[in-house]
Formats: structure tokens, C-alpha cells, sequence
């Protein structure tokens, strides 16, 4: 069996007496498109923020293709406070901050958005490729790298032009519309080289013909650049539509796990975003 | 016994100062609390309550021109806020931060015009700044009037704000800005009487601190000042009770660091322990965490 | 086009050197017109005017153009109509007064000539920009100069600019902190304070070392290094300072930073005046009696290599990571920045030059003293960065050079009581320049909060295009 790309077990975040995540466990597989679904304060961007090292989980561990890269247990004060599960399954710390999750080849993007809003679209683009420098500070300050710097100027104009940018790119970031700024968040995030990329509601505040677009422009970028992908979303057309297989959480539990179809007909699903029928 | 006999004088001047440095970290806490805002300016706005002080007993008896000093003090603390912060409301963290610099470069250079650069002879207040003899040592009341008047004016301020409607309002703004402000909250009126309330203790502090000293320079305020803040950050910045222990301790230890003969670090004492507080515990004694939202 | 191009640069370049052999040859010595006018008439009769040609002469043999000068005009001028100078004499005195301008302008026209002649080989305009760049450095620091020659190297234009170049260089790298990386730093006192001091110990020559250090028996240094290498140390301890101060205060958020920062600076200065320290920085004495500079070329080079250097880091990927954290954190971060690593490198850079501009106002003052690093200093740095914009570095050499020319220069009348006839003009005496100036500074704070360039760089392309898009309206 290949490994997984990314592997959760038995995540849990925990803030003071709230508990967010509960011992979330779940994987993604190479090529795969997975979507992770819930109402809203369900726990998911807490979940995507324990992958990408915003927040150390409180418990739980979190692999890439094998290779554990968090890893967390109950101390502290946590210790008594703790209401989650698996209290005693892990032992080992490992709280890597999110520029180490970004340099192994996990790329996300922002709920709201978070774009440089100084710079222009193409400099939010070439700041990304700094992460795969090979210049150090000497070299870079005497500009003795101009081989690498215009490498980087081409490689972030043809991510631009992958996502239909390059009109844009000697335009202030925050003056994009909305659509084409999810769009440069995402070339953004493809200039770090990722192998999995994360997108947190991507198609958030889109008409439903953007967020048509949306899901095939995510399926054009995921063959281009081979990527697994992981993703928030609320647009059920768009999880539809692209996910291989989904994950459903309500109040930072698991709840359901399968096919697109199988999901929309669980009828724990639709209790959790329904309500309870009398 | 001895022992006690030497150091006493120290620590009863430790108290003394701790108590005037408490008054002031009051108006620095409570204006973090409210606005995020290191009130730069109010170190100076507690020289500024000297030297009127000092002008005004010139002309008018004491009874008359201490409680004016008090009134300009509020007022000039009013105005402050009205010029150089409140147009600022909606501009980065960083713009409000640099104004409070350029108010306190103002201020100390308005001193140094008015005053010639010169220093000026503090009034003496009657009672307070006469001597008094305790255990052996000579000190002035003032020494033993300034904690229990700062206990008594604590105890006030935090009836006032755990109990009246206008207290509710300051803490409901300082715990959620846009909220309060969604709820219908005056915040202008609310971050105006915040710093009404720190001006008035400044004044009050001003006159206990002087009261100690013979002359008032335009910079004489600087320095305790930012000890006053350091305080407030040893407490727990937001934190009144924080901000009143913060500053006795750092009286204390810095006047007993002057008794065993390390005069020139006292004041470093007080940074050093500022950069060891803010790396260990950054929220401070009593300080509440608060957690980013990504 | 081309060949006329090639032509007249080679001839400029005949005529500069023309004229630098011509000079040359003249400005050898001003004896020649002293003989001369003795031979005129005139022995002098009044002692004064002999004492004033005696140190003509023997200032001449020591190469003190200035005072050469200055005794000889006096000589000149003692005779008042009694003597007409000769054509020759004028001629010799003029190439020996004006010489050295005369060789910075042959300097500038073959640097002109040269520029003209790559503008003419190169069809494909590579070497355009830097032709064009080096032109105008050339011009710039020939100017200073001239400037100098014309009006001497102790007057208050110069005093501006020389304070001014070396404020200009801490402002940049203050700037690079706090308006480049975001990060509210207020410890560069502190670190200039560093710099400052490390110069100073470092380069107090050996036979005036038991003077300075009267009341620590000379010293525990006992050697002097060369000032540019001392400039540099001086440089590498702020940042190496810099860098044991960065590890803890580095992880807090702004205003925490801000004051820790100014925490540092405040403890940093009480161990220099500690007098335990006593024999390395002489505890709360003065340092005097080390190296320093006479012409402002010298604060114009090492500021100017400084700042060119802190403007190449900004235009270069750690530059714009450096604006990324400014930007967001947390997006920077995601993007694999390593906020840690690099708030560090920028801290430690800006501590290296905030070191060297301090050694450079060390030079400037000639002499040092802890206690006159106080925070006001950093406050008055930050209020110049402020007023020529966060993250404008042509923003900051602008404002710095206003700041220092309005202070020093051009409010100083605001500090003398004036009377207009019998009424004595109200408000003016000692102080109301600075308040008057503090008063300038809140209005810009307060009305003008992006400064003088926002975070714009001031550049000749922008401003041409400027200039055109005015003509285009015009003829609308």
C-alpha cells in the first residue's frame, strides 16, 4: 500500500475549556482531491491550522507521505483541563512552526484572504520563491544571484499566466476584485512548490457561475502541477463536483466519511446541517 | 537591628516612590486597556502637572492653585487625546504609537521654552512636605501620606469601574473594541474619561513625587514615567491592581539596590527586569492571554 | 550621431585633462605670489601684516591651503588701496584658491565624457543606468567638494550637511526596521551608542591615552587601530549586540518590542557609564582625542556606501521578504519565510549601521559621552523616518537632511529675540525654535502620516514621467 500523503491521528485542539478538534483522524492520498465539510465552527480551519503549524494541537499527530511532522500530548496545565480522548496514546513533541510545514511541500491559502496588499500581484508571486533561494544574504545584497532572481521572475510570471493573471500582475494585490485574488493566493501558494496544497473556502463569496469556474480551474491546476488537495469548503456544488472523497465533521467530531454520494446520503450529515427533524 | 536602622531609610523610600509610581501606571494600564496605546506622553503630562504647580503657587495661595493644577492637568490630558489621538482612530497601531512620541517631543520642548531650560523650585506644600521622624530615620510625611492616599484612591477607582455604568462601558471596550462599539457604547466618551482619570492621577502623583524633590526639570518626568510603564507590564498590562503592585515592587527594589551601593544600575534594574517579565510571562502578574485569530 | 558622440566625448576629455595639467602645475605654491608682492612694494610695515605674510609662508610649506589663504588675504586686504594686485598675481591666487574645485569639475567632465562615450559604443543600451548612476555620484561628491572649497570646511552649510549624511544613514536603518520589516524597534541609541564607543576606544591614539583615561591609569587599551577598520568593528559589536538582544525580544509583538527595545538602549547606556567599566570606556567621562574626519567627503562616502548597501538588501529577496512580514505575518510565514530568521538578520543589519553611524557622530561631535544617548535620540530617528515616509529610503537621506538644516540651521532665528524698531517681536527667545519645529513635526504626523514619499523611492524615471504626464495635461 503507498503512503499516504498526509495522515491525521487523533487530532485534538483544545482552547481553555473548548474543545475545537476532537480527535480528528483522517488521510489524504496521492493525485487525490479531498474535501473536509461541516456548519460553521465545526473545527475545520482549526484542523487545517494544526497541519499547517499555526496552532499545536493539543493532542495527536500529523504525518506527510510517511514522516511524522506534529506530534503533540496533553502537558501543562492541558493536563487537567484536558476533555478530549487518546489522552495517553502519544509521548512525543514535535511543534514545527509553518514556515518548516511550507518548506516540505504543503502549500495553503486563507480563509480571508491574506495577500502583501503593498505589493503588486507579481511581487506577491516572486516573494513565495524565496522559500527556494539559493542565494544567501551576501550574494543576494551584491546581486551576484541575477541568474536565480531572473529564473524566479520567469517562473512567477508563468504562474501567473497559469492562473490568468498576467494582465494584472503590475497591479496592487488588494486592488484585484475578489475572484483574482483567490486566484493569486493560489499561484502564491504554487510558487512555493507544493505537492499538497490546502485551500481554506476557496470559492467563499463566489456567485455559483465563479464557483463553476472555480472547480475547474482547481482541477486544470491540480493535473498541471500534480498535487493532492485538501480543502474547506461550504459550496456543496463545488465538494461535489471535485472531491474524490469527503469528510464530514459537527462539532470538531468526525461524523461521516466516504464518496460524494455516500455522504449526501447519511443521514447524520443532514441532521448536522439541517437540524433534527421532529 | 542595625541592619534595619541603615535600610530603612530605603525602603521607606521605596514605598514612597513605589506608591507615586503606582498613580502613574494607572493612566498608562488603563489607556493600553482601552486603545492598545503606549501613552508616550504621559510621563510628560506628569512634568506638565509640576510646573503648573510651580507657576501657579507663584500667584495664588496653595488652596487655590493645587486644585487648579489638578484641573489644567485633566484638561490638558483631554486635549491630548482630542488632537493627537482620536483623529488617529482608524490608522495603524504603529501612526497612534509615534504620535504619543511627538506629543512628549512637544511637550518637553514647550517646558524647556517656557522654564529657560532652567530648574524650577517645587513648591512646599504644608504638612506634606514637613519632616516627620519614625523609628529612628528622618522623612518627610509625604513618605508615609503617598501609600495609603494611593490605596485609598485604588480602591476608588476600582469601586468605579467594577460598579458604575461608566465602568462597565470601559471594560466592555477594552475586553472588544468593535464590539462595544456595535452595542452602542460612546467610545469616545469612554476613552476621553479613561484619560481624565489617568491625568487626574498623574497630577495627584506629580505632587507626592516633587514633593520629595527640591526642583522640577523638563525631563524630570521622562524617566519615571517609563518606570511607571514598566510597571504597568510587570502587572499585567490592563490590570489596575497589576499596575499598583507592578510599581511598589519596582519602587522597592530599585531604592534597595541604592542601599547596598548600585546606584547606577537602578534604573537598568527596571528595564532588565521589564525585558525578563515581557520574555517569561508576557501577560504580566495579573495580565489576561489573549490568542490570534488566523 | 555616433561618431559626433565619440568625437566630443574625446575631446572633452583632452580639454579636462588640458585643464587638470594646467592646474596642476599652478597650484604648486603660493610663494611665488608672496615674492612677488614683496618685491611689489611694500615690505610690510605694520608688524601685524608681517606676522599675517610670516604664517602665509609658513602655513604654505605645510600645506594648510586654508590658513595659506586666509593669511594671505588678510595681508591683501591690510593694504587696503595702497596695493594693486597684478594680473599675474591674481591669475596664481586664483588657480591656488579655486585648483582643487577646478580639478573636481575636470574629474566630472571626463566621468561625462566617459559616460557619453558607453552611450555611444553600447547600441543596446545595457550600461545605460549605471553610466547615468555613476555620472551622477560623481557630480554629486565633486559638488560637496566644491561646495567645501568655496565655503570652508567649518561653516554651518557644511556642519548640516556632514550631521546631515550621517542621520541620513541611522534613519535608513532604522527605517529598514520599522518601515521595511514592520518591526517597532526603539533601540537605536542604544546601538549607536555601541558603535559610537567601540570607535572611539579604538582609535585614541597611544601617546593620549594616559590623558583620557586620567582617572583609570590610561586605560586597559593600549593600541589604536586604523578609523576605517575600527568603523567597521565598530559596526560588527552594535550587531553583535544586536543579535544577543534579538533572541529574547525578537518573538514579541509590536509595542512590547518597542519597549523592551527601549529597555535595551537604557541598560546599554547605564554599563557604559558604569564606572567598574572605567578603563575600557572610561565611565561617565568623555572619550575625546580620537580619529576623526575634516571634510564631509568622508561622512558622504562611508553613509553613502551604507545606504547603497541597505538599498541593495531591500531590492533584493530577502528585501522583499522583509516586506512580507510587514505585510502578514502569518501569510509570510505560510509562504515558508522563517519570521524568526529574518526579523533577526534585519534587527542585527540595522544594529551594524546604526553601529557605524554612530562611530561617524562620534568623528563628527569629537567627542563622546554615554549619557548623551538617551531614547529622545531614537524618538528625534523615528520622527525623521516618519516624516520622510516608513519605507522610503530616498524618503529618510531627504528628511534627515531637512530635519538637521531646520534645526541646526534655518529656525535657529526663532531662538533670538528680534526688534523691529522699538518692538521686540514676541514669542522668540531661547527654545521656540524647538517648539516650533516639534509643532512642525506633529502636523506632519498628524496631517501628512505618509510623510514626504509615502513608500515611494524618489527616482528619475518617476520623475520624468512626472514631468511628461504635467506636459500632457497641459496641452489637453
Amino acid at each position: 500500500m503507498p503512503e499516504h500523503i498526509l495522515q491525521l491521528k487523533d487530532i485534538t485542539m483544545q482552547f481553555g475549556g473548548v474543545v475545537a478538534v476532537d480527535s480528528l483522524s483522517l488521510y489524504v492520498d496521492e493525485g487525490e482531491i479531498v474535501a473536509l465539510i461541516g456548519p460553521n465552527g465545526a473545527g475545520k480551519t482549526t484542523a487545517f491550522n494544526c497541519v499547517t503549524g499555526v496552532y499545536k494541537p493539543t493532542n495527536g499527530q500529523v504525518s506527510y507521505r510517511g514522516k511524522l511532522i506534529v506530534s503533540n500530548h496533553p502537558q501543562g496545565k492541558m493536563k487537567t483541563l484536558y476533555a478530549g480522548s487518546d489522552k495517553d496514546k502519544y509521548t512525543q513533541v514535535l511543534e514545527p512552526t509553518p514556515d518548516k510545514i511550507t518548506a516540505l511541500g504543503i502549500a495553503r491559502t486563507f480563509q480571508n484572504i491574506r495577500l502583501f496588499k503593498t505589493q503588486t500581484v507579481f511581487e506577491n508571486v516572486l516573494i513565495a520563491m524565496h522559500l527556494h533561494r539559493t542565494s544567501n544574504l551576501f550574494t543576494a545584497t551584491l546581486h551576484l544571484n541575477s541568474k536565480e532572481e531572473k529564473q524566479h521572475h520567469q517562473r512567477a510570471l508563468e504562474l501567473l499566466e497559469a492562473v490568468n493573471l498576467l494582465d494584472q500582475k503590475d497591479e496592487l494585490a488588494t486592488s484585484l476584485p475578489y475572484g483574482m485574488q483567490r486566484r493569486l493566493e493560489i499561484a502564491r501558494a504554487l510558487a512555493t512548490k507544493p505537492q499538497l496544497l490546502l485551500l481554506d473556502e476557496p470559492a467563499a463569496g463566489m456567485n455559483p457561475q465563479e464557483t463553476d469556474t472555480l472547480s475547474a480551474f482547481i482541477l486544470d491546476i491540480k493535473q498541471q502541477f500534480k498535487l493532492s488537495v485538501f480543502l474547506i469548503e461550504h459550496h456543496m456544488d463545488l465538494v461535489m463536483d471535485i472531491s474524490d472523497r469527503i469528510y464530514v465533521i459537527d462539532f470538531g467530531k468526525l461524523i461521516a466519511h466516504g464518496t460524494p454520494a455516500e455522504v449526501q446520503d447519511n443521514p447524520d450529515v443532514i441532521r448536522a446541517y439541517l437540524g433534527v427533524e421532529e | 537591628m542595625d541592619f534595619i536602622q541603615a535600610n530603612l531609610p530605603y525602603l521607606l523610600a521605596g514605598i514612597s516612590v513605589g506608591g507615586q509610581y503606582a498613580l502613574i501606571s494607572i493612566g498608562y494600564t488603563m489607556v493600553y486597556g482601552i486603545l492598545r496605546l503606549i501613552n508616550f506622553a504621559h510621563g510628560d503630562i506628569f512634568t506638565v502637572a509640576a510646573f503648573f504647580a510651580v507657576y501657579l503657587s507663584a500667584t495664588m495661595p496653595l488652596i487655590v492653585s493645587l486644585p487648579l493644577t489638578v484641573v489644567l492637568t485633566v484638561v490638558l490630558g483631554f486635549v491630548v487625546e482630542r488632537v493627537a489621538y482620536a483623529p488617529l482612530r482608524e490608522a495603524p497601531r504603529m501612526s497612534i504609537m509615534i504620535s504619543a512620541i511627538g506629543v512628549s517631543y512637544l511637550l518637553q520642548n514647550l517646558m524647556w521654552y517656557i522654564t529657560g531650560g532652567l530648574a524650577k523650585q517645587y513648591v512646599t506644600i504644608p504638612w506634606i512636605s514637613s519632616s516627620v521622624t519614625l523609628w529612628g530615620t528622618t522623612t518627610k510625611m509625604v513618605t508615609l501620606v503617598t501609600p495609603v492616599l494611593t490605596i485609598i484612591l485604588v480602591v476608588v477607582l476600582v469601586q468605579l469601574i467594577n460598579h458604575t455604568k461608566i465602568g462597565m462601558a470601559m471594560r466592555a471596550v477594552s475586553k472588544d473594541f468593535e464590539t462595544a462599539k456595535l452595542m452602542g457604547i460612546k467610545i469616545d466618551a469612554v476613552i476621553s474619561i479613561t484619560f481624565v482619570i489617568g491625568s487626574f492621577l498623574a497630577a495627584v502623583g506629580s505632587m507626592l513625587y516633587f514633593s520629595n524633590y527640591t526642583a522640577v526639570t523638563p525631563l524630570a518626568g521622562a524617566m519615571p514615567g517609563l518606570k511607571a510603564f514598566v510597571a504597568a507590564v510587570f502587572g499585567g498590562i490592563g490590570s489596575i491592581p497589576g499596575a499598583v503592585v507592578g510599581a511598589f515592587i519596582i519602587g522597592i527594589s530599585e531604592n534597595l539596590l541604592k542601599a547596598v551601593g548600585l546606584t547606577a544600575f537602578s534604573d537598568a534594574f527596571t528595564f532588565a527586569l521589564l525585558i525578563f517579565v515581557l520574555v517569561f510571562k508576557p501577560t504580566g502578574l495579573f495580565g489576561e492571554a489573549t490568542t490570534d485569530k488566523v | 550621431m555616433k561618431a559626433f558622440k565619440i568625437i566630443l566625448s574625446l575631446l572633452l576629455v583632452a580639454s579636462a585633462v588640458a585643464l587638470i595639467v594646467f592646474v596642476g602645475g599652478a597650484l604648486g605654491n603660493p610663494d611665488d605670489v608672496i615674492a612677488r608682492l614683496d618685491a611689489d612694494n611694500l615690505a610690510a610695515t605694520d608688524s601685524k601684516l608681517q606676522k599675517a605674510r610670516d604664517r602665509a609662508l609658513e602655513s604654505a610649506q605645510a600645506g594648510d591651503r586654508e590658513k595659506t589663504l586666509r593669511n594671505i588675504d588678510r595681508y591683501v586686504e591690510g593694504f587696503g588701496d595702497q596695493l594693486e594686485l597684478g594680473g599675474q598675481n591674481r591669475l596664481d591666487l586664483f588657480f591656488y584658491r579655486h585648483g582643487p574645485s577646478l580639478i573636481a569639475v575636470s574629474i566630472v567632465v571626463i566621468v561625462a565624457a566617459a559616460a557619453l562615450l558607453v552611450s555611444a559604443l553600447d547600441s543596446r543600451g545595457r550600461y545605460r543606468k549605471a553610466a547615468i548612476y555613476a555620472l551622477l555620484i560623481v557630480l554629486l561628491y565633486a559638488g560637496i567638494y566644491i561646495v567645501e572649497n568655496l565655503a570652508g570646511a567649518s561653516s554651518m552649510l557644511m556642519t548640516v550637511l556632514k550631521k546631515g549624511a550621517i542621520y541620513a544613514l541611522i534613519a535608513v536603518s532604522l527605517n529598514l526596521l520599522n518601515g521595511f520589516t514592520g518591526l517597532f524597534s526603539l533601540g537605536q541609541a542604544g546601538f549607536m551608542l555601541i558603535g559610537a564607543y567601540t570607535y572611539a576606544i579604538f582609535t585614541i591614539a597611544t601617546e593620549n591615552r594616559a590623558q583620557v583615561y586620567q582617572y583609570y591609569n590610561g586605560g586597559l587599551v593600549q593600541f589604536s587601530l586604523p578609523p576605517l577598520v575600527a568603523l567597521v568593528l565598530a559596526g560588527l559589536a552594535a550587531a553583535f549586540f544586536a543579535s544577543l538582544v534579538g533572541l529574547p525580544v525578537l518573538r514579541l509583538k509590536s509595542d512590547y518590542l518597542a519597549i523592551a527595545t527601549l529597555g535595551f538602549a537604557e541598560i546599554i547606556r547605564a554599563i557604559f557609564q558604569y564606572d567598574g567599566l572605567g578603563p575600557l570606556t572610561n565611565g561617565s567621562n568623555l572619550l575625546r582625542k580620537f580619529a576623526t574626519f575634516d571634510s564631509a567627503l568622508f561622512p558622504f562616502a562611508v553613509a553613502g556606501v551604507c545606504i547603497a548597501l541597505i538599498a541593495m538588501l531591500i531590492h533584493s529577496t530577502y528585501g522583499r521578504a522583509f516586506k512580507a512580514i510587514r505585510d502578514d505575518e502569518v501569510a509570510a510565514e505560510a509562504m515558508g519565510i522563517n519570521l524568526f530568521r529574518h526579523k533577526q538578520m534585519a534587527f542585527v543589519i540595522s544594529s551594524f549601521f546604526a553601529g557605524v553611524g554612530g562611530a561617524l557622530l562620534a568623528m563628527f561631535q569629537t567627542t563622546v559621552q554615554a549619557s548623551a544617548f538617551k531614547s529622545s535620540m531614537t524618538y528625534e530617528l523615528l520622527l525623521i523616518v516618519v516624516i520622510g515616509g516608513m519605507g522610503s529610503i530616498t524618503g529618510s537621506v531627504l528628511a534627515s537632511f531637512l530635519f538637521i538644516a531646520s534645526s541646526e540651521w534655518w529656525l535657529r532665528f526663532l531662538d533670538n529675540t528680534q526688534m523691529i524698531g522699538d518692538f521686540q517681536v514676541p514669542l522668540l527667545r531661547s527654545g521656540f525654535r524647538m517648539v516650533v519645529f516639534s509643532a512642525i513635526i506633529m502636523v506632519v504626523v498628524l496631517f501628512y502620516r505618509r510623510g514626504i514619499m509615502g513608500d515611494k523611492e524618489f527616482s528619475l524615471k518617476r520623475l520624468s514621467q512626472r514631468f511628461r504626464r504635467k506636459g500632457e495635461s497641459r496641452n489637453a
